[in-house]
């Protein structure tokens, strides 16, 4: 149970994480670039991630497909944030 | 003591999950740019605290776990100490493992044995002892040797043959051992 929450805190920060770009990019013209940047940045990161996989498994210790589970579970989290505050901005 | 620091553990990391989402969804509703601001900063802040209570509480879990276990296993030790224990006081109350009987017990049964025996001798001058009175001599003696008496002790007290007889008595207690063991006493 303490882990569930545990995990469930993760995927709220990331929610609330990407949230509070989208609010930021939302704010004004000129920050939605600043937003747009660091929304790309997440994605190169993202997917350097899938990518040397191999070399970071061993660096984070963790298993391979709990690896895999929390990048898609970032994905998912960034995505929610951000839809969501941009479709009730 | 540790259930109420884990229970309010418990309450603290549900109230900090309760104010994450619902401060979250607060942001979604129309509170104007200021107020989504000042609900996702305090959201956030719930949502990070979230993690390290969290956190904190797995490893209470864990060292909750680790404590029953040695509990466990404590009180398995401290069952086997206790039966040991009266197994160690049973065999001393009825001296199982020093293997001789005391004088007292030793005495009786030499004085049983010689009234088996002058009971046996009138009949075996004439003909075989009767098998239950050759049986009891026989159950007495071996009492007897395993009670750590030598069979000359047994041959010259019990079957009161010395000197020159000894060699009939050592014959006699031969035969009346090998009976035993054949009549399977």
């Amino acid at each position: 149970m303490a882990k569930s929450i545990y995990l469930a805190g993760w995927f709220l920060v990331g929610c609330i994480g990407s949230s509070i770009i989208a609010w930021f990019g939302l704010l004004h013209p000129t920050t939605s670039r600043l937003a747009i940047a660091m929304y790309a940045l997440l994605l190169v990161c993202w997917v350097l991630c899938w990518l040397a996989d191999d070399a970071i498994i061993p660096y984070v210790k963790a298993h391979q497909i709990n690896y895999y589970a929390a990048l898609i579970g970032f994905a998912c989290a960034v995505v929610l944030g951000g839809a969501a505050t941009w479709l009730t901005f | 003591m540790v259930n109420l620091l884990s229970n309010a553990s418990w309450l603290k990391t549900n109230m900090y999950l309760c104010c994450a989402i619902c401060l979250w969804l607060a942001a979604l509703s129309p509170i104007g740019k200021l107020g989504k601001g000042i609900a996702l900063s305090l959201s956030m802040c719930h949502a990070v605290s979230l993690v390290k209570s969290s956190r904190e509480l797995i490893h209470q879990e864990a060292v909750a776990l680790a404590q029953q276990a040695m509990q466990d296993e404590l009180t398995q030790t401290e069952l086997a100490l206790a039966t040991h224990q009266q197994e160690t006081e049973l065999e001393h109350l009825y001296g199982v493992n020093d293997g001789t009987y005391p004088a007292e017990v030793v005495e009786d049964l030499r004085k049983s044995l010689e009234t088996l025996v002058q009971e046996v001798q009138p009949n075996s001058t004439s003909e075989l002892p009767a098998s239950e009175q050759v049986k009891s001599l026989y159950l007495a003696i071996k009492s007897l040797l395993e009670a750590g008496k030598s069979e000359t002790f047994v041959i010259e007290q019990v079957l009161h043959k010395k000197g020159r007889s000894f060699d009939e008595g050592k014959a006699q207690l031969q035969q009346l051992l090998h009976l035993g063991i054949e009549q399977e006493w």
